[in-house]
């Protein structure tokens, strides 16, 4: 299998083409986010320099801690069930949007703009409408449920709130990749599968589904990877007191509150580390599948 | 497509015949515009950006004399404000070598909860970067903040002097990190009773100024600290 | 034929319902800004849920405040000076690196692609401290080029073109291997305009990106006349405490060219390919 053998001309122009387009991005990435990557990795071993004392070396004694910690695999769990609400609601509200308002219909740059809004507003204003939503006493949804629902203080629906508000910011964004996408498909497929008499749900799974495929597992990876490194949804909801917050603050939520809040910033990086490994091996796994279910033409 | 050639001179030498069998010099723009223009548009930026980034590398100024946040006052305490321009005279600093920066625009309550607040983030690069020299708020706030590291031991020995000058004016937490002390050690200095709330009035309520804890300028917050009780 | 085009006015009836019902949605923390902009601060923070529409007359006067108060000719430029630069580099270097990712063979493709898909699971806020230490080193505080600085390259933009390169016939390749043009033309004039709406929307996200990052604006231009509009109406939001009206004000008027830029990217894509057109 590995075996070497010599590039052929034509191998050897393509590969120096191929490394001089990407070598912009490859060498800003590194400059940018891998060298302070390594340092973030080098801080993970350390116990970090508390009034202005320096870093000093501690093995891997911040991993020790932090396996041992319940709070941060507690955290885990969290950040897996806000993915498993975020992710497939996300896309398939978004999928069937877009796929709408890639038909000929009036007023599509009307609704187009609408579905973005949420993406603009300031998050002062969605935290405040959210919070006026989920409010115990006066809430809109306890109003017109005639219940006394505790929507984000009680653990037990809490996550699904604030999973909720989730779905609810990233239907834009999906929507406008989804329609990016469709604009990729050639009209020709649908023209054909017309003429066959082929119904429109028949066309959308026997055409937009398979042809779309490489935008949908693109937004399933990005929006997998997004969503386990969720952090700001949790803040803007719920308060430091709120009795829920063990049962969905994110793993991120969690490194914020030692880097930042406590400037415990070796064990802080732990779990950044920790984390990131955890998506890699989810992300392996994704791009695994992606050989089986996606269809490039 | 050219056929003739697939390197460089060959495509260049079609395209200028291409183009010179274009009648009309605005049809001609046109043509290279059509073709072009996101090389044209990329590379005029790229010369933009380069020869600014080159020029600000050598002028801009990259240092500080002193760098402070004054946290949680809507007073006007910001850069060419009263208090900076007296300060700035009193230690007679050179501005166009490094500068002086006071940021009066940063509200955060470490007693209230920090968590998400850009203005606490900012806090953090600041003083995480070494950037920070000093920040003054509210006694309460700032000694509690103190706990957690990021403002300097007072008993180190980089403030000896001011420890000297004002040892009597420091305030003390416990660290929320046990293994570096158990005891309270000392992490700001109260100045309630200074100019800066009897003359200048930037805070009401009792106040106190804390040290980067990886500040290099301590000797500017010691001029700053004799300014203030001059 | 008569039941058919009955069958497709009631789909288009029920598409239309499900439009509305998500358009209602998603406008009303928009119109909540809106509508507690134009409301006194008593009225906003009142408890009464149903307190929706301001009582007292509806306070347009806010606006006039709040747009004398900041300087948002100036705020506007930095910002859209900002996305301009971020949206031309991030499309340059994308559109490049997506295209050999998605095209062509090179040593240590997977391992360079690895490398941007790692990016995406880092936490940004660790790039931050040491990106802001880079920025002051090179003399670039309070600057243009400062702001653009941590948005030169992106792995999503490259993640993103690499999936459009990928959809891409196989054979649109190969027939201009024949006509003789070398991978630099192929790429630009055969290529690159086949995969415009990825690149739109690489454009409406980096453009939206960078308009809503707070950190590292208010970090790097610390001062208000070098700032972006985000940081700018934090940094001053400070002076209302808790105004609500005027905080929602600014940031109604701060969105607005925002939603311009998205309404002019959102019209590329009607102009992308005019040969889809799928229904359901």
């Amino acid at each position: 299998m590995k075996e070497k053998r010599k590039m052929t001309p034509r191998e050897k122009n393509e590969a120096i083409w191929g490394l001089a387009f990407v070598a912009p991005t490859i060498i800003g990435l590194i400059i940018l986010n891998f060298y302070p990557a390594i340092n973030t990795v080098w801080q993970s071993f350390c116990k970090t320099g508390d009034f202005g004392k320096g870093n000093t070396f501690v093995g891997i004694a911040n991993y020790q801690k932090a396996f041992a910690d319940p709070e941060i695999w507690q955290s885990l769990i969290n950040t897996i069930k806000y993915a498993i609400i975020e992710v497939p609601f996300g896309v398939v509200i978004a999928l069937l949007l877009a796929v709408f308002l890639n038909g000929k219909i009036k007023g599509v740059s009307v609704f187009r703009t609408i579905f973005f809004l949420p993406m603009v507003c300031a998050p002062a204003a969605v935290a405040m409408v959210w919070k006026w939503l989920y409010n115990q006493q006066f809430g809109l949804f306890n109003n017109i449920l005639h219940a006394k629902i505790a929507w984000i203080s009680d653990p037990k629906i809490a996550w699904i709130s604030v999973g909720i508000i989730g779905v609810w910011s990233i239907i834009g964004y999906n929507m406008v990749l989804f329609i990016s996408g469709l604009k990729e498909i050639p009209g020709d497929y649908y023209e054909a599968a017309s003429i066959d008499g082929a119904s429109g749900i028949n066309q959308f799974f026997n055409i937009t589904v398979p042809l779309l495929s490489p935008t949908t597992f693109f937004i399933v990876q990005t929006r997998v990877i997004g969503a386990l490194t969720i952090f700001d949804l949790m803040f803007m909801v719920m308060d430091k007191t709120n009795a829920a917050l063990p049962k969905v603050q994110s793993t991120v939520y969690v490194f914020y509150k030692y880097t930042f809040d406590q400037g415990n910033k070796g064990y802080g990086a732990a779990i950044v580390m920790i984390l990131v490994a955890f998506i890699m091996l989810v992300t392996v796994i994704m791009q695994r599948a992606e050989k089986r279910f996606v269809f490039y033409n | 497509m050219d056929k003739k050639n697939g390197r460089f001179s060959g495509w260049w030498k079609a395209e200028k015949d291409k183009i010179a069998g274009i009648p009309g010099t605005s049809k001609k723009i046109g043509y290279i515009w059509e073709y072009y223009k996101l090389w044209i548009i990329g590379i005029v930026f790229g010369i933009w950006y380069i020869t600014f980034a080159v020029r600000q590398y050598t002028t801009g100024l990259k240092d500080y004399w002193c760098f402070m946040i004054f946290a949680n006052t809507y007073a006007d305490a910001g850069d060419h404000s009263e208090l900076w321009e007296d300060y700035v005279g009193y230690a007679g600093f050179d501005l166009t070598e490094k500068a002086v920066h006071f940021d009066a625009a940063s509200y955060f309550d470490y007693l209230k909860g920090v968590t998400g607040n850009s203005y606490f983030e900012g806090f953090v690069a600041y003083a995480d970067s070494g950037t920070l020299d000093a920040i003054v708020m509210g006694r309460d706030s700032l000694t509690a903040l103190g706990q957690t590291g990021r403002l300097l031991d007072l008993n180190s020995p980089e403030c000896a002097s001011i420890r000297e000058k004002y040892g009597d004016r420091f305030l003390y937490a416990v660290p929320l990190d046990e293994e570096y002390s158990t005891e309270e050690i000392p992490v700001c200095i109260d100045i309630s009773d200074s100019r800066l709330v009897r003359e200048y009035g930037i805070y009401s309520e009792p106040c106190a100024l804390g040290i980067g804890a990886l500040s290099d300028n301590v000797e500017s917050v010691e001029l700053f600290l004799d300014f203030l009780f001059e | 034929m008569e039941s058919a085009s009955t069958k497709d006015t009631i789909r288009k009836i029920i598409v239309y319902i499900i439009l509305v019902i998500m358009a209602f949605i998603m406008l009303v923390p928009f119109a909540w800004m809106i509508l507690t902009a134009l409301k006194t601060n008593q009225e906003a923070i009142s408890v009464d849920p149903f307190y929706i529409f301001p009582h007292s007359g509806w306070h347009w006067e806010t606006f006039g405040e709040v747009w004398k108060s900041y300087n948002f000719v100036l705020l506007y430029k930095n910002t859209l000076l900002m996305i301009l630069f971020r949206v031309i580099c991030a499309c340059l270097t994308a559109t490049m690196a997506g295209y050999a990712f998605g095209r062509l063979n090179f040593p240590g493709k997977n391992f360079l692609f690895s490398l941007v898909l790692i990016q995406m699971m880092i936490p940004s806020t660790i790039f931050i401290i040491p990106q802001y230490l880079m920025v002051s080193s090179l003399g670039w505080l309070n600057t243009t080029a400062g702001l653009v600085f941590p948005g030169i390259v992106t792995a999503f933009g490259t993640y993103l073109l690499k999936t459009g390169y990928q959809g891409l016939p196989k054979d649109l390749e190969e027939a201009a291997g024949i006509d003789g043009c070398n991978i630099g033309q192929k790429f630009l004039l055969i290529m690159m305009p086949l995969t415009r709406s990825s690149m739109v929307s690489l454009g409406i996200f980096t453009a939206l990106f960078a308009f809503k990052d707070l950190m590292w604006p208010m970090i790097v231009c610390s001062s208000v006349e070098t700032t972006t509009l985000a940081a700018g109406l934090a940094k001053a939001q400070g002076q209302y405490g808790s105004n609500y009206p005027q905080m929602m004000a600014s940031a109604v008027l701060a969105v607005v060219p925002m939603i311009v830029i998205y309404i002019i990217f959102q019209k590329q894509f009607v102009e992308g390919i005019a040969t889809s057109g799928g229904k359901l």
